[in-house]
């Protein structure tokens, strides 16, 4: 048994060939029936973003499994094998395995530490699990696969950093002041950016908003979205000595904030920081105004600068998060080897007690009339001495599943208890009489 | 009294080594272990200081490495309280560090041989120097708070905002712990050089100028900064070069330097 991905991302293949591989929510769980309809899939589950569509699935054989996933893709989106040779990927056991907790972590993403894609396997997991195609094995990875992502989340630098611009912006103003519920915030224009950043910074705390636009209403309906105030163009100005935050967009082809009116207005502010947030085309703030004490300005090209650092940065944390990765990928592994064990586990354990329940049966005889209740106690007691000596080896069984040769404990097991490979347990073999 | 002396060295040690760590770690959890360092070696410090005073019969700021030691002390308990009040964790590598330098410079200045004042036994003399040094410990709060503020605030002017990789606090904060650690060293040590004059008064000496004149100008330029705060709100990179200017002409005057 094998778990398989097949799939493609904006690693491997162009939009318009990911555009036709994208399954909508709705029609994942008829696609998961037909998918794990397949010969030779056992259980399955689909993942589908914008940027990746990939099919994982527990199949008996390796070379079939992904014959019969290629199969579904030219059945359901014809998508001609030749194709899936050009644009998609396959793993295959340990790399399926540290494929998925990738992704999940958001290594495998186009941004790098984006939170989107941990609730979109989550999705995928729940659709396979209502469609009914994921079984024991899918439920172990998925749940193993989001609980790294949250160990990545948690421990590594990779999601700590703002990257977009509007955020970005916001989380400076987190530099400069204490206290953003304190703060008010001044929106002069009101683009569609300017909307978003202003978002941004009331979800960080800003409680008190200002907005001025040459058109009235607009400034209106802006200030409402932001639970704000709306105030006239012209008086925009006045209202720099008191705000903390200014956000400006407008469509001004000239500077419409000087240097030496803001040097003129600090007199006003006692010493408060002003933070201006420009992100006009062409600029609304003089770029000297950021030479003033305790004044900040930053632009565009300064907010896309910070972003860029912050990308890099969360590159560097990748490594970390790798780190992380190796760990859960091998005791996810190490679980999925104690699966294959199990069968010797059980034949190790029924071997045990059925020569428990043999040796009963001889002494039966000798022990003379016993009451139905102690008969009851020597079962219980003879039981319970074998338990007690099968705990050992058998722990050292599960722990010696995570080396590669686990099998040869298997079969040092076998051998020391003359356990034949597939054959009727003695337990059952003792049943069958009663 | 060596051995809690050498305790109290190491937890410091521990204390500044742990913080360097977590500058590159940054796990919040880790943050939490200088302080508590720091603390553990303030308690044996505090054994170490009341130990000598106890050998000797009074307090124990009778000698430079006493003063030193007893400064360390007052420090890290600003410190520590700081931490927990404002849980500025970027605290945690600046004043220990400054601490444990001066503990370094106090063990090995020989014992008793650089006699503060000779006969200092005068009730308010002694008065007068605790305060100070009190003062003074508090001050420790106000140059590493200006520090990070200058730190800040040149990433941002610089545009490359330092606070998203190292976890620093608001630049504000920044400003308004230093404000509040100020109030409070300036008012002791104001209160130190008041006493300290009565006290040379009283003992018939003139006020010694030339030897305080370090110490009167630091205090004059951080009663120019706090006046400045108080009436115009003046506040930003230039009260912070200068706060690091008196503090280090306060700590140079401790130090017998100059």
């Amino acid at each position: 048994m094998e778990i398989l991905v097949l799939g493609l991302s904006h690693h491997s293949a162009p939009l318009e060939v990911r555009e036709r591989l994208w399954f909508p929510a709705a029609s994942v769980p008829p696609a998961l029936g037909r998918l794990a309809g397949q010969d030779g899939i056992r259980e399955a589950a689909i993942l589908s973003t914008c940027n990746r569509t990939e099919m994982i699935a527990v199949a008996g054989e390796t070379g079939a499994g992904f014959g019969a996933i290629s199969e579904f893709l030219n059945r359901e989106r014809e998508f001609a094998p030749e194709q899936v040779e050009k644009f998609c990927y396959r793993h295959a056991g340990r790399d399926a395995v540290r494929h998925l907790f990738r992704v999940a972590s958001s290594l495998d993403s186009l941004v790098v530490g984006e939170p989107q894609i941990l609730g979109q396997v989550k999705e995928a997991f729940a659709l396979s699990q209502g469609a009914g195609t994921a079984g024991p094995v899918l439920d172990q990875l998925f749940r193993r696969a989001l609980a790294a992502a949250k160990r990545v989340r948690t421990d590594t630098g990779i999601a700590r950093n703002p990257v977009s611009i509007s955020y970005a912006a916001a989380l400076l103003a987190r530099q400069i002041f204490a206290d953003l519920a304190e703060c008010s915030l001044l929106l002069v224009g009101t683009g569609k950016m300017s909307d978003l950043a202003a978002r941004h910074l009331v979800g960080e705390g800003v409680r008190t908003v200002y907005v001025a636009s040459r058109t009235y209403a607009r400034a209106e309906e802006m200030a409402r979205r932001h639970s704000g105030a709306p105030i006239r163009f012209d008086e925009f100005f006045d209202y720099l000595k008191k705000v903390d935050v200014v956000l400006t967009s407008t469509a001004a082809p000239h500077w419409i904030v000087k240097k030496e009116d803001v040097l003129g207005l600090m007199r006003f502010r006692r010493g408060r920081p002003l933070y201006f947030i420009d992100i006009a085309v062409p600029r609304d703030v003089e770029p000297a105004v950021h030479e003033i004490d305790n004044v900040y300005l930053y632009d565009l090209d300064d907010l896309q600068s910070v972003v860029d650092a912050n990308l890099a940065a969360r590159r560097g944390e990748a490594a970390h998060a790798e780190s992380i990765l190796d760990g859960e990928v091998g005791s996810f592994l190490a679980w999925w080897a104690s699966r294959d064990l199990s069968p010797t586990i059980v034949a190790f354990r029924d071997r045990l007690h059925g020569i428990r329940v043999r040796e009963l049966e001889r002494f039966r005889n000798r022990l003379g009339p016993l009451s139905p209740n102690q008969v009851e106690v020597i079962g219980e007691l003879t039981a319970a001495i074998v338990n007690k000596i099968l705990h050992f080896p058998i722990q050292w069984l599960k722990r010696s599943a995570a080396d590669p040769d686990a099998l040869r404990s298997a079969d040092l097991v076998k051998s020391l208890f003359e356990i034949p490979e597939d054959r009727p347990s003695d337990l059952e073999a003792t049943r069958k009489p009663e | 009294m060596i051995e809690l002396l050498r305790i109290t060295l190491l937890l410091y040690f521990l204390s500044v080594l742990v913080a360097l760590g977590n500058l590159f770690l940054r796990r919040a959890k880790v943050a939490r272990i200088p302080p508590f360092l720091a603390f553990l070696g303030f308690l044996f410090h505090l054994a170490s200081l009341a130990a000598g005073g106890w050998i000797e019969g009074e307090i124990p700021i009778q000698s430079l490495d006493q003063t030193l030691s007893f400064l360390c002390w007052g420090a890290v308990l600003v410190y520590v309280v700081s931490y927990y009040r404002y849980r500025m964790e970027s605290l945690n590598l600046i004043v220990p560090f400054l601490v444990l330098l001066l503990m370094v410079i106090s063990n090995l200045l020989p014992h008793g041989t650089l006699a503060v004042q000779p006969g200092l036994r005068n009730p308010l003399d002694q008065f007068h120097i605790v305060v100070a040094i009190l003062g003074v410990s508090m001050l420790f709060i106000t140059f590493a708070t200006s520090l990070l503020y200058l730190v800040l605030d040149r990433g941002l002017k610089a545009k490359r905002p330092l606070a998203f990789r190292l976890g620093f606090p608001a630049l504000e904060k920044c400003e308004r712990v230093g404000h509040h650690s100020l109030v409070a060293g300036f008012s002791l040590l104001t209160l130190g050089l008041i006493t300290g004059a009565v006290a040379a008064a009283g003992g018939g000496d003139a006020f010694p100028w030339r030897r305080e004149g370090l110490a009167i100008l630091s205090w004059v330029i951080l009663a120019v900064i706090l006046l400045a705060r108080l009436a115009r709100g003046w506040r930003g990179r230039k009260a912070a070069i200068l706060t690091i200017v008196a503090f280090t002409g306060i700590l140079v005057r401790m130090l017998r330097i100059f």
